[in-house]
């Protein structure tokens, strides 16, 4: 039995990670608007991604089921928002996605606080999606989270059992309206709910 | 795996860690292939095409993950000089755990912590039930890419995302897809089917190499007992004859008596004159009084007799046929060497045995025996050198053990000699350098005054 040692303690850490993170994905409970009582963007919109995943093709895929006017330009710079009038993003940092486009994360940020501040100046209304930041939890994309949210109206977000308390505390430091939805399907009930 | 402190297998170990860490900076290629396969099955829609990317993505992990797997069972090895301890395990998992930080902190990817342990887990569970035998190292290694294979499958079951599995970029981004394409049905089952197949792989192989080497091991106590059997047998029948033997020679005396008493009544009859007849009759007296010595010697081990060196030697070489050999004998006797006190019979087989295995071997390819006598500090030395192929070091050890023989001989000489030798109060040393000599070396307690006189 004593030969067992070390890998039961092997399994007995794994589950304890398990249940670690059960326990870090349902901390609070979540009051929130089911979609916004009123429209607040209109189109044409811009999709960019900020950290460069994939999840930025999938909301595309949902404007197009919507059949709202959009453009998906995961690169976009400040100056391409003139012809815009609502700039949607989709948050989660991808180390593949960076390396696909030829981008270091710096470059990346400085982009997204261009296009933030760009948006500001312009008045344009500035949706965030969070399709999966939850298991995206690195650093990067907490950074990216921190940078938007300012600049943020509405945030439509994903939820995994519960809402993780570190996203619902900034959700409300900045006062923003916000939906959470347990499916991406889902989404398009609040997505639409912004232009129409 | 047979020396690993050897620092060869460090190397190796440490080499393949490194190059498991470096594996997804050289494959770039391959992780951005998957990542715009990945993109291609969301535009175009087409979930068979992203199943075959998670091939492609799992096939990519399983050779970076099997890399440092392996290369910390070398590591680990070397470290700790043994694969069955705890150390051991403590050591490859710190080692495994090691290389996965580095690779997180290198490429950002973080691959999960949770999945990875387990795997390790399951690896040293598996393990600790091949048999650590000659081919440990590759069954380990099958073992542990069936392992990793079945434990990256985890990554990419969407139920268990919430408990830590998966959270690396492209499990994400695979089962981001994955849940627009077809609301996790498709990644929930074939994933979990895949994780099973592999899992169940390696259970069985583990159970069946575990079986496999019981059964071996099983058939080689057979083995041993079989020969020991045999042995004992053939001890039994050399026990007998020698029995026989001993009853025979014990029976040779009664003869030997009725023919000395009726040649002295012969020779009485013999008249004074005839002297040459008178010789003759000595002559067979003095032959029937040394058979009966030898009889004495070879029924009763304890008998001594005082003889000098010379006349011992001459009797060994008088009982070995060495004419027509292509082997050069070269004796010298040093002059103060003392009567050796010995039973004549059973000490000149021993040294004719030792003469005979040197003779053996120089048969064919001739050389030189000499043979050495001399005292110094109260003992007799008898030395006999031979410039034959001499004795490996690793069967030099055995040499003493009764049934051990290089040349399918029945592998009791050298016991022999060595009881007479003890037998004696005496030793025997044999040194020997492959390819160069080998000296045999017997010590004999010079006899005491008393001894000499009893």
């Amino acid at each position: 039995m004593r030969k067992y040692t070390i890998i039961i303690l092997c399994f007995v850490i794994s589950f304890g990670l398990m249940g670690f993170h059960a326990y870090e994905t349902s901390s609070q409970s979540l009051y929130m608007y089911p979609n916004l009582p009123a429209p607040i963007g209109k189109e044409p919109m811009l999709i960019t991604s900020a950290g460069q995943s994939v999840e930025g093709g999938i909301i595309k895929k949902l404007a197009n089921q919507l059949h709202l006017e959009n453009d998906y330009r995961p690169r976009a710079l400040a100056s391409d928002l003139y012809e815009y009038k609502t700039l949607v993003i989709v948050v989660g940092y991808s180390y593949n996605g960076l390396l696909h486009k030829g981008r270091q994360f710096k470059q990346e940020q400085k982009r997204i606080k261009e296009l933030m501040v760009e948006a500001e100046k312009s008045n344009l209304p500035v949706v965030v999606f969070d399709l999966d930041m939850q298991i995206r939890d690195y650093k990067e994309t907490w950074a990216m989270v921190d940078q938007i949210l300012p600049y943020t109206d509405y945030f439509i977000g994903r939820r995994y059992d519960e809402t993780p308390k570190e996203l619902m505390e900034k959700i409300e430091r900045h006062r923003l309206a916000s939906t959470f939805v347990n499916e991406i399907q889902d989404m398009k009930i609040p997505f639409n709910s912004v232009f129409r | 795996m047979n020396q690993k402190n050897n620092p060869f297998w460090g190397t190796i170990g440490f080499v393949l860690i490194f190059y498991g860490m470096l594996f997804p900076a050289l494959t770039t290629d391959w992780s951005l292939y998957i990542f715009e396969e990945i993109n291609r099955s969301l535009n175009e829609e087409d979930s068979g095409k992203l199943l075959v990317t998670a091939f492609s993505y799992i096939t990519r992990n399983t050779i970076t993950f099997s890399m440092v797997f392996f290369g910390a069972l070398f590591l680990a090895g070397y470290i700790t000089g043994s694969i069955a301890t705890l150390r051991f395990q403590a050591v490859y998992i710190a080692i495994a755990l090691s290389a996965l930080f580095g690779i997180n902190f290198l490429y950002k990817e973080y691959y999960s912590f949770l999945p990875y342990l387990l795997t390790i887990g399951a690896i040293l569970f598996f393990s600790s039930y091949l048999p650590k035998q000659r081919y440990f190292v590759w069954t380990f290694l099958i073992l542990l890419t069936l392992t990793t294979i079945s434990f990256q499958w985890l990554n990419l079951i969407p139920s268990l995302s919430d408990y830590g599995f998966g959270q690396n970029d492209i499990s994400v981004s695979l089962k981001a897809v994955d849940d627009f394409l077809t609301d996790h049905n498709l990644f929930n089952t074939i994933t979990l089917l895949f994780f099973l197949i592999f899992f169940v792989i390696a259970v069985i192989f583990t159970t069946l190499i575990h079986l496999f080497s019981k059964q071996i091991a099983t058939l080689k106590l057979y083995q041993a007992q079989g020969k020991e059997l045999q042995r004992i047998r053939n001890d039994l029948i050399e026990s007998k004859v020698y029995q026989e033997m001993h009853t025979l020679v014990h029976d040779l005396k009664t003869p030997l008596v009725s023919v000395e008493g009726l040649l002295s009544l012969m020779e009485m009859k013999v008249p004074d004159t005839d002297e040459k007849t008178k010789s003759y009759y000595n002559r067979i007296s003095r032959s029937i009084t040394r058979m009966k010595d030898m009889i004495s010697d070879i029924l009763y081990e304890d008998v001594r007799k005082e003889l000098p060196a010379q006349q011992l030697m001459d009797y060994v070489l008088s009982h070995l046929s060495t004419d027509d050999l292509p082997i050069q004998f070269e004796m010298n006797i040093a002059k103060d060497v003392p009567l050796l006190h010995v039973n004549k019979i059973r000490f000149a087989r021993a040294i004719s045995n030792i003469l005979e295995n040197s003779m053996i071997y120089l048969t064919d390819r001739g050389g030189k025996i000499s043979i050495e006598i001399y005292q110094e500090n109260g003992q007799t030395y008898i030395q006999i050198e031979d410039n034959g192929p001499g004795i490996e070091q690793a069967n030099l050890v055995n040499i003493w053990q009764e049934g051990f023989s290089t040349k399918n001989s029945s592998g009791i000489g050298l016991p022999f000699v060595k009881r007479v030798v003890e037998n004696h109060l005496g030793n025997i040393e044999v040194v020997s350098k492959p390819g160069s000599h080998t000296r045999t070396t017997i010590t004999l307690p010079n006899p005491s005054r008393k001894e000499t006189v009893s």
